[in-house]
């Protein structure tokens, strides 16, 4: 959705369903996908959309809300939800199970490393520090875009793209560590 | 910048594309699950709209239109995929793709007399008050109610007050939803006939399933700048958007889409427009009505798919074919068809032929959309083969490992240049000199039609129906790559008594051979490709015999009793621009056929 729509779109919204509706039926099918990858579960992801469709809806009819990215900033809600369900589950768990929960992004890590063709770089890509994982796979599993990366990961996109390539520069020399080790 | 930075921002450069591709067949593989059920998307967006009040339309609509100016949005039920906003007056649909002066498909919306636009809405307040044997009440919750909200006028109920003489006149033109049951009526009767209409209605809704044909699944698998046409109404194509019968799909000149309809797809070339007409699980017909198209058929026993190119048909039963249609000059069209993998048939006022595997069709139509002659049947050159799109086409199809027919002579598993490209996207040949630029991890290098549709795919026990073992390609149609088809391995599966499944298979005897890889389902998913499911490779890696064991050998582990399907991968030892070395791309060389065996219990006898 061009930028200059969904800004004129939000500003709609607060006062106009056919506003918002569009807003919905654009981003409802990403976001939706985006928590699925993480949460590899119809039931909760259908639960936990609503509820970020709700704070959207919540949050757009303020009248001080402001965002240049309004795709980006959901992005970010569904982020947090995402944590929230995953924390929130975890009370539940045993002390015993704690250590083998995975965190929230560590299920669409997996299927994107599971899409590799190369060994050493699927175990390179697994072995990355979190931080480093976390852009990766927001820039190429969810396939976001540099603004809503920003919104997501709340920096600027000088510091966005300094990330970027830092995640990229520790997995090829973990690339190249692997190679060596294989050999 | 030094020669080792730049050889460095080459490699993040091919890290980057090699990630993204990996994301995109990730999200290819997972599209199924991460679409949101229709259900669920209806039921949120009303909800959450309910919330919202409607704006008064910006259009051409009178302020004194009354009840229209404004209300509840959820007073108005409104379907998830048909956009909110009013459209134009009507939708151009086909005057500049098709000169044909046939029925008028455009999509009309209501003008009233004084110019301006209506839009069609059932009104209960203009409901006829004595139908039914309703008596309809004027109640002070009404006047306070949705009467008053919907007219935006506070003042009405209290209008209404003043004027209660008027009531009765009052209360028939603008009735309450409320109603009474007549007394006369017995409960019993409500109760007996409620029951029934309940169970006719629970009998229809599960009988639709049965008397009614059931529909293919179709969705959008992947989409750039396309629309979808539904009702008249227009709508951006979102990858992922499911499809009805009668939707229109239109691509804009710099776009691409990818249809899953069924188990076949279509992949749609920039400024390409096709409707669907049919798309019954035995039945799918498509209406191409502009550009080119690219269809990968597979239909059930009995079942056909048909394409229409104006008055002529084309019609296959489990094939892949290209249609294009040109503009000519003299104001017609000119439709080639390329039968790639199997035949096709042609039909049309006073035309039927055949079009064999390997053989093109050209039917030119006069502007009145019929055939201006019969088709002109020839076999397909090498210079036709030679094309961008087919290119593309046979590397992804050569990626899923699809049998590719005549495309086998330009096939690479590795996409080439792409037809259409993203207006937007950035070259990768010029990497972002400092570290605080993207090293642009957008330049993917896309292809128009990525492999997008692993789900829609079914195999078929022959994967390659041209087997052609000559990994010297003879004929180069892409300036940039070599081209070569796989090569067919006979792959066998044997249970063992210990559990484990043995493969064993023909050896890889090319050149540029570096490894096997070897993909495993367990017979719930339906197709097998690169990249799907558990998959291990041989040690050593020229080894062509591999012992499933369960989890330690790298596929997962076995359950006795279930069946297990495998396939197997001869892979390149091509490098990225030997810029990286050992960074394969993992060309495909040799594709073994499928192989099933049952996992025995340990201890148990093999089947022979």
């Amino acid at each position: 959705m061009a930028a200059d729509r969904e800004r004129a779109l939000v500003v709609r919204a607060r006062e106009d369903g056919v506003a918002f509706a569009e807003l919905y039926d654009f981003y409802m099918p990403r976001v939706y996908g985006f928590i699925y990858r993480r949460v590899q579960d119809r039931c909760v992801a259908e639960d936990l959309t609503s509820m970020t469709f709700q704070r959207a809806l919540e949050n757009v009819r303020r009248s001080d809300f402001r965002n240049e990215s309004f795709g980006g900033w959901l992005y970010r809600v569904a982020s947090n939800v995402v944590v929230d369900h995953v924390r929130r589950d975890r009370r539940f768990v045993s002390i015993g199970e704690f250590e083998d929960r995975e965190e929230p992004g560590d299920m669409a890590l997996d299927a994107l490393a599971a899409a590799l063709d190369r060994d050493q770089l699927r175990r390179a890509l697994q072995d990355l520090p979190r931080n480093h994982r976390e852009v990766l796979v927001l820039r190429f599993y969810d396939d976001l875009d540099v603004p809503e990366m920003c919104a997501v990961l709340g920096c600027t996109r000088e510091a966005m793209a300094v990330r970027l390539h830092r995640a990229l520069r520790a997995l090829r020399l973990a690339v190249a560590k692997e190679s060596a080790d294989v050999a | 910048m030094s020669p080792s930075d730049l050889s460095e921002m080459e490699q993040l450069d091919a890290l980057a594309a090699e990630l993204a591709e990996a994301g995109h067949l990730a999200r290819v593989a997972a599209a199924h699950h991460e679409r949101p059920e229709p259900a669920f998307a209806v039921r949120l967006r009303a909800e959450l709209l309910r919330e919202l009040p409607v704006a008064p339309v910006a259009l051409d609509i009178a302020p004194g239109d009354g009840p229209k100016e404004a209300g509840f949005v959820a007073d108005m039920p409104l379907p998830p995929d048909r956009p909110l906003d009013l459209p134009d007056r009507f939708v151009e649909r086909r005057r500049v793709n098709r000169p044909f002066a046939g029925p008028d498909r455009r999509a009309w919306i209501v003008e009233a007399d004084s110019g301006t636009l209506e839009p069609i809405s059932f009104d209960p307040d203009e409901a006829d008050p004595a139908r039914a044997g309703k008596r309809w009440a004027l109640t002070q919750d009404h006047q306070a109610g949705r009467r008053s909200t919907a007219t935006g006028s506070p003042e009405a109920p209290a209008q209404l007050d003043q004027e209660g003489g008027e009531a009765g006149r009052v209360a028939a033109l603008s009735p309450s939803v409320r109603w009474h049951i007549p007394t006369r009526v017995l409960p019993s009767r409500w109760i007996a006939t409620g029951l029934a209409a309940c169970i006719v209605i629970a009998s229809l809704v599960i009988g639709s399933g049965v008397f009614l044909p059931a529909q293919a699944v179709a969705a959008a698998s992947e989409s750039v700048s396309s629309t979808l046409i539904r009702d008249g109404f227009q709508t951006p194509l979102i990858a992922g958007m499911e499809l009805r019968q009668g939707d229109e799909i239109k691509v804009d000149a710099s776009g691409r889409a990818t249809l899953a309809l069924g188990a076949g797809y279509v992949r749609m070339d920039g400024g390409s427009d096709v409707q669907l007409k049919s798309l019954d699980s035995g039945h799918v017909a498509l209406d191409q009505i502009a550009g080119r198209v690219y269809h990968r058929v597979t239909v059930p026993a009995g079942g056909d798919y048909t394409v229409e190119t104006a008055t002529v048909i084309w019609r296959a039963t489990g094939t892949a074919f290209d249609l294009d249609c040109r503009l000519t000059s003299g104001g017609g069209e000119q439709v080639i068809g390329l039968a790639l993998y199997d035949g096709l048939n042609v039909t049309g006022p006073q035309i039927q032929a055949t079009v064999a595997e390997g053989t093109s069709a050209t039917v030119v139509l006069a502007a009145d959309g019929r055939p201006a002659g019969a088709p002109a049947v020839e076999p397909i050159t090498a210079q036709m083969l030679a094309d961008e799109w087919l290119i593309a086409n046979a590397g992804l199809d050569a990626r899923l490992g699809l049998p590719l027919g005549r495309l086998s002579a330009i096939a690479s598993p590795e996409v080439t240049a792409p037809p259409t490209e993203e207006p937007t996207a950035t070259s990768t040949t010029t990497p972002a000199p400092t570290p605080t630029s993207m090293p642009a991890p957008t330049a993917t290098p896309s292809p128009t039609a990525a492999p997008t549709e692993p789900p829609a795919v079914i195999w078929t026990p022959e994967p390659t129906r041209a087997p052609t073992p000559t990994p010297t390609p003879t004929r180069t149609p892409a300036p940039t790559r070599t081209s070569s088809s796989p090569v067919q391995l006979t792959l066998t599966a044997t249970p063992q008594e210990d559990g484990s499944i043995v493969l064993d298979w023909s050896k890889y005897r090319g050149p540029h051979f570096q490894y096997y890889g070897i993909v495993r389902t367990d017979g719930s998913e339906p197709t097998l490709k690169p990249g799907d499911g558990p998959r291990a490779n041989t040690s050593p890696a020229d080894a062509h015999e591999y012992r499933d064991a369960g989890l330690d050998s790298g596929l997962g582990a076995l359950i006795p009793g279930h069946t297990y399907r495998y396939r197997v991968y001869a892979y390149t030892e091509d490098t990225l621009g030997s810029v990286v070395p050992n960074c394969y791309i993992g060309t495909i060389l040799g594709v073994s056929n499928i192989a099933s065996a049952t996992a025995l219990s340990p201890g148990s006898t093999p089947r022979s």
